[in-house]
């Protein structure tokens, strides 16, 4: 019997099939091998990350300047104002801007994100002959429109909302009366009773009559906080149709040493209520423990936030929350004189905290730096926080009696790479790069594009305004919180916490913090490279603690999220202006290629 | 030769004026200073026109802490000396004895003036910029310094300090490296060396700063700065029963130092210890509130150094809190200026009979 030969097409086709078999065996062993490391990583694959951000303050109108009059040296009164900030006062979902200063302020309207307009006179943003100083917005009576307060030298104005097309001055009768010289307020519910109550700091007794430089080498230069008495925090409680009582003492407040510059909320010690940090300019800072019941304790030398790491006063500026390290424990970051830490607490639990700003490599190259405002932010949206801080010396003539130093001085960005902070001012944009004599420092997206954009006050010059651009496309998801009939409207103190592929992320919903500032209250959330999140779960200031379906999450969009509804997809506007192309190549982004964060443990 | 050979050779020959101007140097520099005063007075008797004799006798008299008779001999040197920069220098260190810092500095500039290379006028102005948190001037005086003698060891040791407060880590690092090198046994380059590396605060140099740490304190063990830098940085690596050790010393050196109490508490509170921490915390409290209450008058004071009714007021403060000590120094100030002050006078004479509160400074 002859063997007949195997045909040509049938040989081909098994050595083509061997060959298939070979490919899809060594893919698996190598998707499988993929798989083990990044189990053993705990992430998925690498993708570049950075951060680039815009001066646009210019083309988009922001045309604001804060002192026209040129005259040096300057009294302490002088040097310390400048004060901005996002708020959307006509809830048209876009961010408007608040300037104010020594001579007055001015209200911006958004128009879609691509330039500013001041408000029209309509509006009635007017305010008396005055030296203003800082902002602050929260929703006071509950309407849905955020209120709006300026805080000055002896003089405190707030302007009642009435359905966004009107603000009406009501302090003369509203109950927030004080002849101090205010300085940052913070809006909360100190004691969740659903009305917003005030905490307004303030710094130093000085009038006409107090001494104002003193001589040095031959150079006058300004007195500092130690040659005046401070003045202390005034507390308001909120009794509802923006009325208002001060109850400072009753409250716990009084026992601050005063001068106060930077206050910042948030429940440090998740109880469910807030707390409050105040920033002391070279006086021991406090940390206000709330009992529950809206009666404060401080604990600040006990928790070991009252002083720097060394257990020297600081001349503390501006202060902010934030869980920087995702262990679900808000910690706490103040902002200090020359040579003095940028001082980061981490909050070890149980009502202590450790100064780590050496440990994170925050303050080393800012020593010689006035830090004011600060905020953090997920600038790169890899799902960590990073920080954000305007500087800016406090004596104007500084330069003559130390040549190394300035008045006008760099803003700052630390992005977070594993952990440490890592100084990228150089590397994301000619925004961070300019001098200036930086005071308030605020955050929100003001074009809703899903990362956090920055506006920074230069009291020599005019507002700055850092547009963050969209670099490598990390994902995102955002929260605009609503609260229910037992909390306050704009659900401030509310918790949200989002677990992803990279570990769990916790945001609260404030508009304080900083220096002299009001934030954007919305929640943004960097994903790095995931387009999907695990969870989400909301504390709502009732107490109240509800999940939304993750899976009916779309990320890169905004969600409103009303207390007892799931949350509702916002659409997102589309961009009226082109985003500037970053001119660097991921390589050349500090921490670009950088994996994603580890998972939390 | 041994000073006490030259100082017999020196009685041999009582009219060698070399000698005994060599003996007052050879005894200042070997920190006997009553020596010294008293080869000058020889010499001054013979000649009491010899200007050089005038400020060495000033500097045997201020090492001696004799400030009114240091101020006095400085004061005839200054017309027969005229153009000397060492006329000003001990001017100014005089100065700066008796608590007039500002006059003291513009002496100190008044030395660099006439000679740019006086070391010890460079140095002090340095230590003024770094009071002052001027580290612009700070640097360019010890680098001026460093240029002419490269292996000035407290220059080595304080441009670290400087550029370490600049931000500039390596460039400290590596001078503090060099100062511990040219000084082994000086505590003060071992302490630069540590701070900057524990500012670096990566895992390594934390490492060989607690080993630096541990070397300032066996060159000398009462540095309470340095047990509680240490105990900082065990604080900091979780390491809180060690910390408690090192800070607890630092207070047994210095009760009335403010900066451990905190770290102390902190550290019993985490041990489980509350009412330990309880307890400083009190102790704590009563230093700490004397340090504010006295704060906004000792900076309004360093801003008007001649003001008399505000140094009275603080020196009435310092009473109040025990400690006489710091009283008296206010208003033996105040007596420099004017001498017949009443007030001051009358609280002299009550502080000097008073004890202080504490014999450790402050």
């Amino acid at each position: 019997m002859t063997r007949r030969p195997i045909p040509l097409r049938r040989v081909i086709a098994i050595i083509l099939g061997l060959l298939a078999l070979a490919v899809t065996a060594d893919l698996g062993r190598g998707l499988l091998r993929n798989a083990t490391k990044e189990a053993a990583e705990g992430a998925l694959p690498k993708m570049p990350m950075g951060a680039w951000f815009s001066e646009v303050a210019g083309e988009t109108g922001l045309d604001y300047r804060w002192r026209t009059k040129p005259k040096h040296p300057l009294n302490i009164l002088e040097l310390s104002s400048a004060g901005a900030g996002f708020l959307d006062y006509d809830q048209d979902g876009w961010l408007d801007v608040i300037v104010v200063g020594p001579e007055g302020g001015a209200l911006y309207h958004n128009e879609r994100g691509k330039r500013f307009v001041r408000a029209p006179a309509s509006v009635g943003f007017r305010l008396p002959t005055g030296v203003y100083h800082g902002c602050a917005s929260a929703d006071l009576d509950n309407d849905g429109f955020p209120e709006l307060l300026v805080t000055g030298y002896r003089r405190q104005v707030l302007f009642r909302n009435h359905g966004g097309t009107r603000l009406e001055n009501i302090s003369p009768a509203c109950g927030i009366a004080s002849d101090t010289w205010g300085t940052s307020a913070s809006f909360f519910d100190a004691d969740r009773d659903g009305k917003v109550d005030l905490l307004l700091g303030s710094y130093v007794k000085f009038d006409r009559n107090s001494p104002e430089f003193m001589e040095r080498n031959g150079v006058k230069i300004t007195l500092g906080p130690d040659a005046y008495e401070g003045e202390k925090l005034r507390f308001f409680r909120n009794l509802g149709d923006c009325r208002f009582r001060e109850e400072t003492q009753a409250a716990g407040f009084h026992s601050t040493r005063g001068k106060n510059f930077g206050t910042a909320t948030c429940d440090f010690d998740n109880d469910g209520d807030d707390d409050v940090y105040v920033a002391n300019d070279e006086m021991p800072g406090n940390l206000y423990v709330n009992d529950g019941k809206g009666r404060f304790v401080d604990r600040g030398t006990e928790s070991g936030t009252a002083l720097s790491g060394s257990g020297r006063r600081q001349g503390g500026m501006g202060t902010t929350w934030g869980d920087y390290n995702n262990d679900g424990r808000f910690d706490l970051l103040v902002t200090t004189f020359t040579q003095e830490p940028k001082s980061l607490y981490r909050n070890d639990g149980q009502g202590l905290f450790t100064e780590v700003s050496n440990e994170t490599q925050l303050t080393q190259g800012i020593l010689p730096w006035v830090g004011f405002g600060v905020v953090f932010l997920d600038a790169d949206r890899d799902g960590q926080l990073d920080v954000a801080m305007a500087n800016g010396h406090v004596e104007d003539l500084i330069h003559q009696v130390d040549s190394s130093n300035d008045y006008a001085q760099p803003m700052k960005l630390f992005l977070r790479r594993g952990n440490r902070f890592v100084d990228a001012t150089n590397d994301t944009g000619p925004g961070f790069k300019r001098s200036i004599v930086g005071r308030a420092l605020a955050v929100g997206d003001m074009d809703n594009d899903g990362d956090a954009d920055l506006l920074a006050a230069d009291l020599e010059g005019s507002p700055v305004l850092l547009r963050s651009e969209p670099v490598f496309g990390a994902r995102w998801i955002g929260f605009r919180l609503v609260g229910g009939a037992q909390g306050n409207h704009q659900a401030l103190g509310a918790r949200v916490t989002l677990r992803f592929r990279a570990g769990t992320q916790t945001r609260e919903v404030r508009t304080d913090g900083s220096y002299l500032s009001t934030h954007d209250p919305r929640l943004l959330f960097g994903l790095h490279s995931y387009d999907y999140v695990d969870a989400v779960e909301v504390r709502w200031p009732s107490g109240k603690v509800e999940r939304a379906d993750a899976k009916a999450l779309q990320t890169d969009f905004y969600y409103r999220w009303e207390e007892g509804k799931p949350p509702r997809k916002i659409p997102a506007p589309a961009l009226e202006y082109t985003p500037i192309a970053p001119p660097i190549a991921p390589g050349t982004v500090p921490g670009a290629g950088a994996s994603p964060p580890a998972p939390a443990r | 030769m041994p000073l006490e050979q030259l100082a017999q050779q020196a009685a041999d020959h009582p009219a060698d004026r070399e000698m005994l101007v060599l003996l007052a140097e050879r005894s200042l520099a070997q920190r006997e200073p009553a020596r010294a005063e008293e080869a000058m007075r020889l010499l001054l008797e013979k000649d009491p026109g010899d200007a050089r004799a005038w400020l060495l006798r000033s500097r045997a008299e201020l090492d001696q802490n004799h400030l009114p008779q240091a101020y006095a001999s400085v004061q005839v040197a200054k017309p027969l000396a005229a153009g000397n920069p060492e006329v000003p220098y001990v001017l100014g260190q005089i100065l700066e004895r008796q608590g007039d810092e500002q006059e003291a500095e513009a002496r100190y500039r008044e030395t660099v003036a006439l000679d740019p290379t006086h070391t010890g006028a460079r140095l002090e102005l340095a230590r003024f910029a770094l009071a002052h948190r001027h580290y612009g001037p700070a640097r360019e005086h010890l680098e001026a310094i460093l240029k002419r003698i490269p292996t000035h060891v407290i220059a080595l040791e304080l441009l670290s300090n400087t550029l370490r407060f600049q931000g500039e880590l390596p460039a400290a690092e590596k001078l503090a490296r060099r100062a511990t090198v040219l000084a082994p046994r000086s505590s003060r380059a071992w302490n630069a060396l540590a701070l900057v590396l524990q500012a670096r605060a990566l895992p390594a140099p934390l490492v060989e700063a607690e080993a630096a740490f541990r070397k300032v304190l066996e060159l000398d063990s009462e540095s309470a700065d340095a047990h509680t830098q240490l105990g900082r940085l065990l604080f900091n690596r979780g390491d809180y029963r060690a910390a408690i050790r090192e800070l607890e010393s630092a207070l047994r050196i210095h009760g009335l130092n403010r900066l451990p109490y905190p770290l102390l508490m902190q550290c019993y509170r985490r041990v489980g210890e509350p009412a330990k921490a309880a307890a400083l915390q009190r102790e704590y409290e009563k230093i700490n509130d004397m340090d504010l209450a006295t704060a906004p008058l000792e900076y309004s004071i360093y801003a008007m150094p001649d003001n008399v009714v505000l140094r009275l007021r603080l020196a009435r403060l310092y009473a109040t809190y025990g400690r006489p000590d710091l009283a008296r120094d206010q208003v033996e100030r105040v007596l420099r200026i004017n001498p017949r002050q009443g007030d001051a006078l009358r609280m002299k004479t009550e502080y000097d009979r008073t004890p202080s509160a504490s014999k450790k400074p402050e």
